[in-house]
């Protein structure tokens, strides 16, 4: 049989000694068991043996053990500055700010984020009212974004939706003006819509000369002035 | 402690050098002999890290001269593990049973602790038990906490504690015998 067997036959053994939880607390605690089996009174000993042992003071590792004590200590204190320093020059983490951020500027943030989002995605399905969406194309093709005109998201019709146009379209008609007045407010040879429709085409062809090619336009428009400029000049000549 | 303690305590805290060899004269000892018993080879040096983390935290401590026992050796319990675990993956060997076979069978050592009682002999013998029964048995006896303390050190239950305490007890007990009975054999 092996030794962890016979260790193992001696515990079942010692199963049937006094090692009681009573015994083993006195045996723990440094009490006598003088009534205990003479295994258990050499254990008491070999602990007794332990606990009053007369402690070796040496001065040199006394130092030793002192600095490192107060090595710690040190330690800690820096690291103690450290968490009070941040009150002058604060470093605080992400998470903390996060924390530290009122709650109703965290949601108006989520909504600001979340408006633009939808603007831009309506803008880039050409689903923006007709001013919204030239302001949108113009605005994101600066960054290189590709958003469809008004026009060309209206399949070549013209977009009203958002403009004067538009409001006069979705406006109820006019009565019909007998009088100055009605003549003031109505443009004669032209009825609301009409009008708005050519204000429109007005636009449009404003915008697309603004789309013109800006080094372009301002070299016709020089000509014209020196056009008009050599006339003026000419006039008294010719006079 | 001679002193009053929460005295002591409050030098200590404020870094006065005489507090802090009080504590050292106090509690140095039996530090050393539980690590020896543990890890003979380290245990100075466990034991100067384990002053360096009390120094670290010591602010924050507050209790009995009986709390401050357990806080320790609480202390130097963590020192310890963290020790074995840096030895075991610089050694990357595994712990063998055959170990224990070797420690449980050399009857010197326990002659010599039944003989002569000293305390290197009684260590050995502590060394040869299981690690967690002889963890228990160290910090009820040499720091001598309760079994309470223990587990609290041990991060155990209480029940547990009790239970590796007495198996601890009873595997001494039966060792000792067992060595007794060799020595009527052998004249």
């Amino acid at each position: 049989m092996s030794e962890r067997g016979d260790l193992s036959d001696d515990m079942t053994r010692a199963d049937t000694t006094l090692l009681d939880d009573d015994t083993a607390e006195r045996l723990l605690r440094g009490l006598p068991v003088d009534t205990a089996p003479s295994s258990v009174r050499a254990l008491g000993d070999v602990l007794r043996a332990l606990r009053d042992r007369t402690p070796a003071i040496d001065p040199a590792g006394e130092r030793a053990g002192v600095a490192a004590f107060l090595a710690g200590l040190a330690q800690d204190e820096e690291v103690e500055t450290a968490v009070v320093a941040p009150l002058a020059a604060p470093v605080v983490s992400l998470a903390a700010r996060r924390q530290t951020r009122p709650r109703h500027l965290r949601f108006a943030a989520a909504a600001a984020v979340a408006g633009l989002t939808l603007l831009s995605g309506m803008a880039a399905v050409g689903a923006l009212p007709g001013a919204a969406q030239t302001v949108a194309h113009d605005m994101l093709g600066t960054v290189g974004i590709s958003v469809p005109e008004p026009a060309s998201a209206t399949d070549g019709h013209a977009d009203t939706r958002g403009t004067d146009a538009g409001a006069g379209t979705n406006a109820p008609a006019p009565a019909p003006a007998n009088g100055p007045a009605g003549a003031a407010t109505t443009p004669v040879g032209s009825t609301a819509t009409g009008g708005s429709g050519e204000r429109q085409r007005r636009r449009n062809l404003g915008h697309c000369e603004r789309r013109q090619e800006p080094g372009r336009r301002a070299r016709a428009e020089r000509g014209r002035r020196a056009g008009r400029h050599a006339e003026s000049r000419w006039q008294p000549d010719r006079g | 402690v001679d002193q009053p303690f929460p005295q002591v305590i409050a030098a200590a805290q404020a870094g006065e050098h005489a507090a802090v060899a009080v504590l050292w004269k106090w509690l140095n000892p039996d530090l050393l002999l539980f690590l020896r018993a543990r890890d003979p080879a380290s245990a100075e040096d466990i034991a100067s890290e384990t002053w360096i983390r009390a120094g670290r935290s010591i602010r924050r401590f507050t209790g009995s001269e009986h709390d401050f026992r357990g806080w320790f050796f609480t202390i130097a319990w963590r020192a310890l593990i963290d020790w074995q675990r840096k030895e075991s993956r610089r050694r990357s060997t595994p712990a063998d049973d055959s170990i224990f076979d070797e420690l449980t069978a050399d009857a010197d050592t326990a002659d010599t602790a039944i003989e002569h009682l000293q305390t290197d002999a009684a260590l050995q013998l502590l060394q040869s038990l299981p690690p967690e029964q002889a963890e228990v048995i160290l910090l009820r006896v040499i720091a001598g906490l309760d079994a309470e303390r223990v587990a609290r050190v041990m991060e155990k239950e209480i029940g547990n504690v009790r239970v590796l305490q007495h198996r601890g007890l009873r595997r001494l007990a039966v060792m000792l015998e067992h060595n007794a009975e060799a020595d009527r054999v052998t004249p």
